[in-house]
């Protein structure tokens, strides 16, 4: 009796062990799986991608990517859902497959259409890699039980199945293909600004459908869906920042100081604080190279400071 | 004494009917003088804060940091003088969530007072690389109060 059941403690254990083997360590957290380059690869499209920002309250201490951010637009308030790998109130039990319809053509799992104000119109542009190594950093995300907020939109802008018809004009998955005579740079530069980093989200203006008006494009807005103005960044001497040197793009990228040394703020300050100021030199140097030559576009912008130059103290 | 009495009363009266008849523009022009000494004050520091670019880009005098660096610690303790309840109307690029949240302003603001004060004491030792890094270090309190407190908005009515 005794020396059978030390015989089955004996084999249990051997065939545990045996599990093991063939399993590796234990799947405590199923994303660890990935190699940690992966993980640290995924970590840094993240970064460049600015997902953090979007799906955080500000400021909140214990929300990472539990979104409830709101954004007053135009068309209403619309508030971030939260994405940690939560079971229920996160996307813990999206596959990689949900994650891929989600960023290539804003479908959630249930084939709801996202509305645009989660850039998958830009992340739709992210390579297989780069998107696979983002979902494996992704689902290390602790998870966080934020109940989401629903969105309050007006009529008819609530209606998410008018969005299929906003996406024949505007949805766009084709437009990096390599570009001939344009260096490896350029195109990694402009792989970042637009895959990743989504600067023509905000510095180019939109047309009346909400779509991105391309003829403009990088031209800035006196007033974006936020009510922002969001500078002209084409290379338009007058307007845009064509009398900028690559040091003066340097700075801001890297710290955010503008050539005058006064310093970006609001959701700009935010994208160097995620994004730009996390770029590799090597990335940032790329970014600027693609910046330069952006197509001069003439569109006045109103200065965010004017000092008190062009007033009189009375 | 009675009639001196009398009379304080008899201004202290007329100027309070001169106050109320005149109060809201009063106020307006107020906030507007407010609004316009924040931005120079702010012009001011970003004067200093330039200035210090240009020597460590080798212009002008590296000894002149340190005036720089002071200057820009005075600025800063002003700073926090230049942002007065209901300036955040009119011509002004400043968030009303500096009024809303006044205790994460103020710790912006503190974070900036310091890294000034560091900054003008590392200035005095002229060692270049450690005063490059807290030149840096300046800067994020710039772009970290900017980043929460100021965009440049359109103003809409209330929803
Ligand atoms: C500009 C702000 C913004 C940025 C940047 C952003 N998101 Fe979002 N995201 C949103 C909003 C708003 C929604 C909700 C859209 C909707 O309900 O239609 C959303 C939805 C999502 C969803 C769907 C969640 C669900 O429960 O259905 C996922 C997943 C997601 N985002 C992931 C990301 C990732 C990954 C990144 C970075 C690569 C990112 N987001 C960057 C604003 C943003
Ligand atoms: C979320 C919206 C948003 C995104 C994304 C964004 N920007 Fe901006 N950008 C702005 C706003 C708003 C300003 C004005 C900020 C200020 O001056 O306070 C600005 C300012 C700038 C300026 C300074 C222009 C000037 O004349 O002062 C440059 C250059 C710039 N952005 C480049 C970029 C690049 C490059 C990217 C992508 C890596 C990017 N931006 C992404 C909104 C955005
Ligand atoms: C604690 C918050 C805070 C800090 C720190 C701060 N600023 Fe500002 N700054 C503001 C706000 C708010 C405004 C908007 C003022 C307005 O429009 O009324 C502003 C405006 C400015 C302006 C524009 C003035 C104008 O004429 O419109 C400049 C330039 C500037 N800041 C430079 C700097 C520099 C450089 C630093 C760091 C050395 C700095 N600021 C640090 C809050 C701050």
């Amino acid at each position: 009796m005794t020396s059978i059941s030390k015989y089955s403690t004996a084999r249990t254990m051997i065939m545990a062990l045996a599990v093991l083997f063939f399993l590796g360590p234990l799947p405590f957290n199923s994303a660890n799986a990935a190699p940690p380059d992966e993980l640290k690869r995924g970590r840094y499209i993240f970064n460049l991608a600015g997902c953090a920002g979007c799906h955080t309250i500000k400021k909140s201490s214990n929300g990472f990517l539990a979104g409830g951010r709101k954004f007053e637009t135009e068309f209403g308030t619309f508030f971030s859902p939260n994405i940690t790998s939560h079971t229920n109130a996160g996307i813990g039990r999206w596959t990689f497959d949900d994650f891929t319809r989600a960023m290539r053509d804003g479908i959630s799992p249930d084939g709801k259409n996202y509305y645009p104000s989660f850039p998958y119109t830009s992340y739709n542009k992210m390579s297989d890699d780069d998107l696979s190594a983002l979902w494996a950093y992704i689902k290390t995300i602790p998870a966080n039980d934020r109940a989401n907020t629903p969105h309050d939109l007006e009529s008819p802008f609530s209606w998410r199945f008018l969005i299929s018809i906003w996406k024949i004009p505007n949805f766009d998955q084709k437009s990096l293909m390599p570009v001939e005579g344009k260096s490896e740079a350029w195109m990694r530069g402009r792989y970042i600004a637009e895959a990743l980093s989504h600067c023509r989200e905000c510095h180019t203006p939109r047309n009346i459908m909400g779509g991105l008006a391309l003829a403009m494009d990088y031209g800035g807005t006196n007033s974006n869906p936020e009510g922002i103005v969001v500078p002209n960044i084409t290379s338009d001497r007058e307007t845009g920042i064509g009398k900028w040197s690559v040091g003066d793009l340097d700075m801001l990228l890297k710290m955010g100081m503008l050539p005058d040394a006064d310093f970006v703020g609001g959701v700009m300050a935010e994208s160097v604080t995620h994004s730009t100021s996390k770029m590799t030199d090597g990335d940032r140097a790329a970014v600027i190279e693609y910046l330069g030559s952006l197509k001069p576009v003439d569109n006045y912008i109103k200065r965010k400071n004017k000092g008190n130059s062009d007033e009189s103290w009375q | 004494m009675r009639r001196l009495f009398l009379s304080v009363i008899a201004i202290a009266f007329g100027f309070s009917m001169f106050s109320m008849s005149g109060s809201a523009q009063a106020q307006d022009a107020a906030t507007e003088q407010a609004i316009k000494y924040r931005k120079s004050v702010m012009t001011a520091v970003r004067g200093n804060f330039g200035a210090m670019v240009g020597i460590m880009k080798g212009a002008g005098n590296k000894a002149d940091l340190t005036t720089h660096a002071d200057a820009l610690v005075d600025l800063s303790k002003i700073a926090s003088t230049v942002f007065p309840e209901g300036s955040d109307f009119g011509e002004t690029t400043a968030l009303p969530v500096i009024w809303e949240k006044p205790e994460e302003f103020a710790k912006s603001m503190k974070a900036f007072q310091d890294a000034a004060a560091n900054l003008a004491t590392v200035a005095q030792g002229g060692d270049m690389a450690a005063f490059g890094k807290a030149f840096g270090a300046t800067g994020a309190t710039c772009k970290g109060c900017h980043e929460d407190f100021r965009e440049k908005k359109e103003k809409r009515g209330k929803k």
